[in-house]
């Protein structure tokens, strides 16, 4: 049995084994919970807990769990439940839900929640439109973890130097992307 | 502000937590200072966390997709499970349906050979006496009783074949007399397996029979052609 430490190492790490692990000891109970409290479609629920995953190992990436007062698991169900209160637009039950307080899941107001999740949605829809070898590059480097060598290795190219330069293009490419937008 | 490869390889040290505290409290004071370069980094930060996020969110439908199949296979499981099972139920159940009705018939039909049974003639052994007491228990349907006599008759057969005559002639006599003891004893126990529901014995022993130059050969491949 895993530590809850052990499991937020593999998040930090992008451990594949673990995070799937984690998604799929836990969706049953969060499906059931959700359904059985807020009386939700499946489909919607399905795409709350992917969400509430992602949100999980995004907090877990910005250092944002600091030191845990409950169980990984509970937390997960606190960001379903905020992430649910926030699409049903009810932010006013979210500032004084004790659970999301405790947890320091309410960190901003509804219109920089709205502002934020607005900017996070058009940077997918840019990055999901990267194509090769940009979108081989970037994922080796920043999802696998490779080092220059490997991803060299890997991609074929003839030294390390020339991979930097290639993942610099393809950082610039994206950001520039990302600012023509916003 | 236009960022250069050496930033992005500095923010990615700082985003990875692989910076030492000297080059990390310098970072910092750059962030906190320069606003131009904190912007810089937030938004190589944001990119880089939708870049991952795109990546987590194409494991995570993967691993869904996988749980479904899974899922799929799963259910259909069972019901492949149930199918067998009912169908290993209803042979199981017509074979012992053939069974029984197959003891049965065994039954009535040693009932009917017994009835028929005529009383062992004495030809001068000391077997006889016991084949007379098999054939009373036969006809009381005392087929415990029946089986210990069967049993003390064969060890009787074996003394007796081990007796030395004087001549070869009454030997061989002796020898005929002792087969037909055996023959009879045969057709008993075939009977009283018959009538004990002893199935496979009966028909094993009634075809060993029905193949030998026994006095009860039609009998037998009577009653297994029945």
């Amino acid at each position: 049995m895993m530590t809850d430490q052990q499991i937020i190492d593999g998040f930090r790490n992008n451990d594949r084994k673990i995070i799937n692990g984690f998604y799929a000891a836990n969706k049953g109970a969060f499906l059931n919970h959700f359904r059985n409290s807020y009386g939700k479609s499946d489909e919607y629920l399905l795409d709350l807990y992917q969400d509430s995953n992602v949100t999980l190992w995004e907090n877990i990436q910005k250092g944002k769990l600091g030191k845990m007062t409950s169980t990984l698991s509970t937390y997960l169900f606190a960001v379903g439940k905020y992430k649910m209160m926030a699409n049903d637009r009810k932010f006013k039950e979210m500032t004084t839900d004790v659970d999301l307080q405790n947890l320091n899941l309410v960190d901003s107001d509804a219109e920089e929640m709205e502002e934020k999740e607005e900017k996070e949605r058009k940077i997918d829809e840019i990055v999901s439109k990267m194509t090769y070898p940009c979108s081989d590059i970037l994922r080796m480097h920043y999802w696998e973890k490779l080092s220059g060598e490997e991803i060299a290795m890997q991609m074929k190219y003839a030294s390390t130097d020339a991979v930097k330069t290639q993942k610099y293009k393809c950082m610039q490419k994206l950001k520039q992307a990302v600012m023509a937008v916003f | 502000m236009n960022t250069t490869e050496k930033d992005i390889e500095l923010f990615d040290s700082y985003m990875n937590g692989t910076m030492n505290d000297t080059d990390r409290a310098q970072f910092e004071e750059r962030l906190r200072n320069d606003e131009a370069y904190r912007k810089a980094y937030e938004l190589h930060s944001e990119v880089v966390l939708g870049i991952q996020r795109k990546e987590l969110k194409a494991m995570l439908q993967e691993q869904e997709k996988a749980g479904q199949e899974h899922a799929t296979t799963t259910k259909r499981r069972p019901l492949v499970i149930r199918i067998s099972s009912i169908l290993a139920l209803a042979a199981c159940l017509f074979i012992g349906i053939i069974i029984v009705h197959d003891a049965f018939r065994m039954a009535n039909l040693g009932g009917d050979y017994i009835a028929q049974l005529e009383q062992p003639v004495p030809r001068g052994s000391g077997v006889e006496e016991t084949l007379a007491l098999i054939y009373d228990d036969l006809q009381q349907g005392n087929y415990s009783n029946a089986q210990e006599n069967i049993d003390k008759a064969r060890l009787l057969i074996q003394e007796e074949q081990s007796i030395a005559y004087p001549t070869e002639d009454e030997t061989e006599y002796h020898q005929q007399i002792l087969k037909l003891d055996n023959d009879e004893l045969d057709w008993y126990q075939a009977l009283v397996y018959a009538k004990t529901h002893k199935v496979l014995k009966a028909k094993k022993l009634l075809k060993q029979i029905s193949k030998s130059d026994s006095w009860y050969q039609i009998k037998a491949l009577e009653f297994i052609g029945q």
